[in-house]
């Protein structure tokens, strides 16, 4: 319970603070990548992720390409907002893609808060986010901070997230290839 | 008199005549070992050979008997052969090879077929042809074989698909055959592709005289998915069953279930299921009754505490998976069958999973109907109907839990719809009045509901094999977090390929706020307490 109220209050903080937005053109993330499945936290039941980075003007999308192995079994989610700024944006109804193999979902109309930042040399983009869930008992407030950093070669991309539900186990990390720009 | 008295009375009739139809059969009988190769370039057609020969030597009376590979997905071909010797008095010869197989059976043979291994479907034609014909199935490599026996050919399909499409070629065979083929059985040689095959049910689609297929169910694929909704219009609704599994290269098991549940034809078994045509004659042993273990005391009041109460499930129905499995028994683990069909089509087999319980292991029925089906694919009128001939079985098992699934839309674990409307939720509750809970889905799903204190809840977690325990441990927890009340109900359906040793240490790591219990004791505290939120698919 100590480890949820602090993560409500620091995300709540978050929230209420300043966006720091990165000035230049585009993130030096921007590009499609491919995730390095030898080098990542596990993603079952998926077998595949890309992870398409855009920034077009001052709007940065980011594109999840979630692949279960057959043609059928395929889910997106994405985001395109402006960075340093507070949006809600509209998710499709259907199971939580934290965890597919949990009992979560979007419920009809869901939304999630959002709040996207770029570092100022481009090379990290974090993402403050929070979604309300359906549960077996009810709806249930999560809140998620994701970080996109790029390594120092350009080559590769970590993707780190944290939940305030989640509270154990391994590191929700994933890395990724570059394969186009 | 109601439809569903008289299905229920039908059942009870065929029930109690299966005991004295092979009474008095001679209880010697044969075995033999089948090589762990299924290649068409390897061992598929020694293996296709004896499947057939198994399907036309066990008519009459069960003769043949198979061990399968160690790994075979139903593992348990040695340890039922040890059941049927202890307490059926059977005493089995072993056969060393398929000649002296061929030799021994050569009085119920008629002839042979000969498929041609550069087309892979004329191996599935050629079963079509072995059932009607009683025939073998050989390659021509085989043939010196046959004719060694003095075995005439009835059909010889060397050349004769070349170049043809799967439907042109299952066209002509419908065309051909279908007429003479049983109505009441179909049998799907599906499963894995390419260049092996894996025909176990063939003996039993021979035995029945059945029409063979691989048939696409995806409606995408236009021309094959007609030809088997032709086919499968063409059998009579509520009792007519389609053996075997759809083709991984073809369609989704999802699709071919909703193809099957638009006809409200009952589903049974994989392709690789083992000696049917032999275990199908077996009556249950003098006296036996199916006794089931439940944990929950009849008047005895569960009130639940502030816990997350953990049942553990595995699905997929009875001999696959972590049944042979050292662990079972040490905790409660409870095991869905698919009970329609198999107290029809193998007693004795229901009677060996009965009788080898642990009292931790408790059986559940399902699923959606006598056997594997979508709800939301059965016609209307036929719904009740369905739900009462499991009614029957539920009786006659012993059985008070029942597992739903729902993947019409094609929906499963990653997208799509498994949830149930209210109306199709009113009939499982009108239908099984004696349930005291209902599980939906596979994948987790979110239907939920309770009425008279009994509980109609959703698997709140899937278990696969692939997720690192360390993952799963976490996961739990994190549900856990997300229904905060308490008591929190959490059924998780193990995959069946999950070991029992795997599962109780995830289980050990959970912490104390974590109970496990049986699955009735679950469901009956779930009645008694329910902090889930009614919820049903928005039609």
């Amino acid at each position: 319970m100590k480890n949820r109220y602090a993560a409500a209050c620091l995300a709540a903080a978050f929230f209420c603070a300043p966006g720091v937005m990165h000035s230049g053109s585009g993130s030096r993330l921007d590009g499609h990548w491919n995730i390095l499945v030898n080098k990542s936290a596990n993603i079952d039941p998926w077998v595949g992720l890309m992870i398409d980075i855009t920034t077009d003007g001052n709007r940065l999308t980011i594109v999840k390409r979630y692949n279960g192995g057959h043609p059928h079994d395929r889910r997106v989610d994405s985001i395109s907002v402006t960075p340093g700024k507070t949006e809600v944006v509209t998710v499709p109804p259907g199971r939580w893609l934290g965890e597919v193999s949990m009992a979560l979902y979007y419920g009809p109309g869901a939304q999630r808060q959002v709040l996207a930042r770029v570092s100022d040399p481009g090379n990290e983009i974090q993402v403050e986010s929070r979604d309300t869930l359906e549960s077996a008992q009810g709806r249930v407030p999560v809140d998620v901070q994701d970080t996109f950093t790029l390594s120092p070669d350009g080559v590769t991309m970590e993707w780190r997230q944290t939940r305030s539900t989640r509270l154990s186990g391994p590191p929700l990390v994933y890395s990724f290839a570059r394969v186009t720009r | 008199m109601t439809i569903a008295r008289i299905l229920f009375l039908s059942l009870l009739l065929l029930a109690s005549s299966l005991p004295t139809l092979h009474a008095q059969e001679p209880r010697r009988a044969f075995a033999m070992r089948l090589p762990d190769n299924w290649d068409i370039k390897g061992e598929l057609p020694t293996q296709a050979l004896l499947v057939s020969l198994q399907g036309l030597a066990n008519e009459g009376a069960p003769r043949l008997y198979f061990l399968y590979p160690a790994n075979w997905p139903y593992g348990y071909t040695r340890n039922l052969k040890d059941y049927f010797e202890k307490s059926y008095g059977f005493e089995f010869r072993e056969i060393a090879t398929p000649a002296d197989a061929l030799h021994e059976f050569r009085e119920h043979v008629k002839g042979y077929v000969v498929w041609d291994p550069a087309v892979r479907t004329s191996l599935t034609v050629a079963f079509t042809v072995a059932g009607l014909s009683r025939a073998v199935v050989v390659s021509p490599d085989q043939i010196p074989l046959a004719e060694r026996e003095k075995l005439p050919k009835v059909e010889d399909f060397r050349g004769k698909f070349e170049g043809k499409t799967d439907y042109e070629i299952y066209s002509w065979a419908f065309g051909q055959y279908w007429d003479r083929c049983s109505h009441e059985f179909l049998t799907y040689l599906g499963g894995v592709t390419g260049p092996s095959m894996q025909p176990a049910i063939a003996d039993l689609g021979i035995y029945h005289r059945s029409f063979f297929t691989d048939l696409s169910c995806d409606p995408k694929d236009t021309l094959e998915y007609a030809l088997a909704d032709r086919i499968m219009g063409g059998m009579k609704p509520m009792t007519s069953f389609v053996l075997g599994w759809h083709s991984y290269a073809k369609d989704m098991e999802q699709m071919y279930i909703t193809l099957i549940s638009r006809h409200v034809l009952r589903q049974e078994g994989l392709n690789t299921w083992p000696n049917m045509s032999f275990t199908t004659q077996l009556p249950l042993t003098p006296g036996f009754t199916f006794r089931n273990r439940h944990a929950v005391v009849p008047g005895k009041k569960y009130l639940p505490g502030p816990k997350v109460y953990i049942a553990c499930v595995q699905t997929d129905g009875l001999g696959l998976g972590a049944w042979l499995d050292p662990g079972r028994g040490v905790f409660p683990y409870a095991w869905e069958t698919t009970d329609g069909n198999s107290l029809i089509h193998a007693p004795a087999l229901f009677e060996y999973f009965y009788a080898t319980a642990t009292p931790n292991d408790y059986f559940i029925g399902a699923l959606s109907g006598p056997s594997y089906m979508y709800p939301l694919a059965i016609p209307p009128r036929y719904l009740p109907g369905v739900i009462a001939m499991d009614r029957a079985n539920m009786d006659s098992l012993d059985l008070r839990i029942y597992g739903i699934m729902e993947r019409t839309n094609f929906g499963d674990r990653y997208v799509g719809n498994t949830n149930l409307p209210k109306r199709i939720v009113d009939a499982y509750y009108d239908g099984l009045p004696g349930a005291i809970g209902f599980i939906l889905g596979y994948g987790p799903s979110q239907t939920y509901d309770v009425r008279h204190h009994v509980p109609f809840l959703s698997y709140e977690y899937y278990l696969s094999a692939e997720r690192p325990a360390e993952d799963a441990v976490a996961d739990l927890k994190e549900l856990a977090v997300m229904n905060p009340k308490r008591p929190y109900y959490l059924v998780m359906h193990v995959r069946e390929n999950s070991g029992i040793d795997r599962v109780r240490s995830i289980l050990n790591q959970l912490g104390p706020e974590f109970e496990l219990v049986p699955l009735d004791v679950l469901m009956t505290m779930a009645g008694e307490d329910p902090t889930f939120r009614t919820r049903y698919l928005e039609e």
